[in-house]
């Protein structure tokens, strides 16, 4: 039952892929709201997947690469629906569709989701504070990354109307204390099972890296007189120092979520 | 000193930081932690970055209002969380213990030479290794002509039916031995040392004939004139929990008996003992971190006024 929802989802987010693409080159504007609702049934049977898995694993999904990517999948798009609802933009769909498309392909064919007891060291209610405020802050810091990239580009139009710097900041603006918490329920986590809250491991510094990375960012603009206010309309070097950092910051979010998994090996390696 | 107490000055010691952190994690974790996280000249950065928000943080304490509530919580808390980690570092304790069953201790290890006594004395009286059971393996089944196995999953007292024949699960051993005084087949450890399955095959001639299938070796099966030819297989075996249940006491008093497994840890006269490691080949030891961390409460109300902090700010103050 789970997989086959999660397959009929990934069909639906072929179609959003494709509804997205007509109305970003073709330019029909009636296509728009179609491509949302491809897009949100998609999100709805990846929900229905997740919570089925739940009922048969007896825990929240978030225990391996397969869950947290599941649980990504969900964030992404969620936070995706809210930014086109509250911005009334669509032009960023096609980008978000496609990503979507990947991970729900890695659900549907590449990853292995036979359900796995649990081992000892992550029997703990911290897990699920750990991984859900992660996922929250990736699914929305996601979404700054694409609007990040788009406030380097030049685009009069849209501009007038939405300052894709700002809009940049207050979508990390809102991530970060989930961040932060993240972080923060990890190292007690760390430090109620193996009596340290910090150990230096790369899993726990990258994940710091980002921290600090999306800190600086936070404090750029105080540094700066003119960065993210629409009053400066053209693309000032304040703002393309701001959005740069945005964009490393992400690196780094992916850097900590598979880089250090696949590239290093530390304490956290058995969460693949 | 404006430039010390400025937010310029904090992006620039936060980037270093950052950039020495991040060649950390590619080199081996121990030298990592020798030239980097803990070397004087990182240390240096941390004092500096350490400086920069002291600096800030007094500055604006004197004013304190409703725009600024959030920024005193977020900085001060940092230094807040600095500082118990400097008292944890300074006057804390963290090592390790390796406990035998039965056997007690009143000192532990800061190192492989070190040892330091403990204000109680501490005994292991059981570890314990739990598996799940899903993990037992399967039945593979097959008669003298077929060609192939049929697999079955293994619950204890079930019944098979292949092909007409009857088979019976009967029990299974993980560390399969025959005990030499009662001449009984039983369980040497909690290790999957030797899994054993014992069936019973129902013969259609009369007479059932019970026989133990091993794992690891299936070719053993004695005297075998079934038509039909069975293996046991192990499926993994995964470890589901493991615990130490430890003793406590003071001047030859018990004070305290706790079961201990990873993520929940005894504690007592300040000190946290946690249940770290074990002897996977004889279950014969169990190792244990103990920690005293006088810093530890600093930490969590540094934490606790971050969270606040940051949620006032990005939640709380835009919506005020």
């Amino acid at each position: 039952m789970e997989s086959t929802l999660i397959n009929i989802g990934f069909v639906f987010y072929v179609a959003a892929v494709i509804l997205y693409g007509i109305f970003l080159f073709g330019g029909i504007n009636r296509i728009k709201r179609f491509a949302t609702m491809a897009l949100s049934s998609g999100f709805l049977l990846t929900l229905i997947a997740y919570i089925i898995r739940w009922q048969e694993a007896k825990r929240l999904p978030l225990s391996n690469m397969y869950e947290s990517m599941f649980l990504f999948t969900l964030s992404l798009v969620f936070f995706y629906v809210i930014f086109e609802f509250k911005y009334k933009f669509n032009k960023i769909g096609f980008i978000s569709s496609i990503l979507a498309l990947l991970l729900s392909s890695y659900l549907s064919f590449l990853g292995d989701s036979s359900i796995e007891p649990l081992v000892p060291a992550l029997q703990s209610n911290w897990l699920t504070a750990h991984v859900v405020t992660y996922f929250i802050a990736y699914g929305a810091l996601t979404i700054s990354l694409i609007t990040a990239i788009i406030a380097l580009f030049p685009n009069p139009r849209e501009k007038d109307r939405i300052n894709f710097s700002n809009v940049t900041y207050r979508i990390i603006s809102f991530a970060f204390p989930f961040l932060m918490m993240g972080l923060i329920t990890g190292a007690v986590w760390a430090k109620q099972a193996w009596g340290d809250y910090w150990s230096w491991d790369p899993k726990e510094t990258w994940s710091l890296i980002t921290l600090f990375i999306y800190i600086n960012y936070l404090h750029l603009p105080y540094t700066m007189r003119s960065a993210l206010k629409k009053a400066v309309p053209n693309k000032s070097r304040e703002d393309l120092l701001i959005n740069i950092f945005a964009i490393v910051g992400y690196f780094a979010v992916v850097f900590t979520y598979f880089g250090v998994n696949y590239l290093l090996a530390g304490l956290h390696s058995y969460t693949n | 000193m404006n430039f010390l107490s400025s937010v310029k000055f904090s992006i620039i010691v936060l980037l270093l930081i950052t950039t020495a952190s991040l060649i950390g994690t590619f080199i081996e974790q121990n030298k990592a932690s020798q030239f980097i996280y803990h070397s004087f000249w990182f240390l240096g950065l941390i004092i500096l970055f350490s400086i920069n928000i002291t600096l800030c943080t007094v500055k604006r304490l004197k004013n304190i209002t409703k725009k600024n509530i959030g920024f005193l919580a977020t900085h001060l808390s940092i230094i807040v969380i600095l500082i118990g980690a400097l008292v944890s570092i300074t006057m804390g304790e963290k090592g390790s213990l390796m406990l035998y069953e039965g056997h007690s201790s009143d000192r532990f290890f800061l190192s492989q030479d070190k040892s330091v006594p403990l204000p109680f004395t501490l005994k292991l009286n059981d570890f314990i290794l739990e598996f799940y059971n899903e993990g037992s393996g399967k039945l593979l089944i097959k008669s003298k002509e077929e060609k192939e196995y049929q697999e079955y999953p293994i619950n204890a007292g079930s019944e098979i039916d292949y092909r007409g024949k009857k088979v019976k699960i009967l029990q299974y051993l993980p560390d399969f031995e025959i005990n030499l005084e009662t001449k009984k087949a039983t369980s040497k450890s909690d290790v999957p040392n030797n899994p054993a399955l014992q069936v019973e095959v129902v013969s259609g001639h009369g007479g059932n004939r019970t026989k133990w299938l091993f794992a690891k070796f299936p070719d053993f099966h004695g005297k075998d004139n079934d038509d039909i030819e069975m293996k046991f297989v192990t499926g993994g075996g995964r470890i589901k929990d493991f615990k130490s249940e430890l003793e406590v006491s003071e001047n030859g008093k018990k004070v305290l008996t706790k079961t201990i497994e990873v993520n929940d840890p005894l504690t007592y006269k300040g000190y946290k003992i946690y249940q770290s490691s074990y002897d996977d080949q004889n279950l014969a030891w169990s190792g244990l971190q103990i920690v005293r961390d006088p810093g530890l409460v600093f930490v969590y109300i540094g934490f606790a006024l971050l969270i606040l902090g940051v949620v006032f700010i990005f939640y709380i103050k835009p919506i005020l």
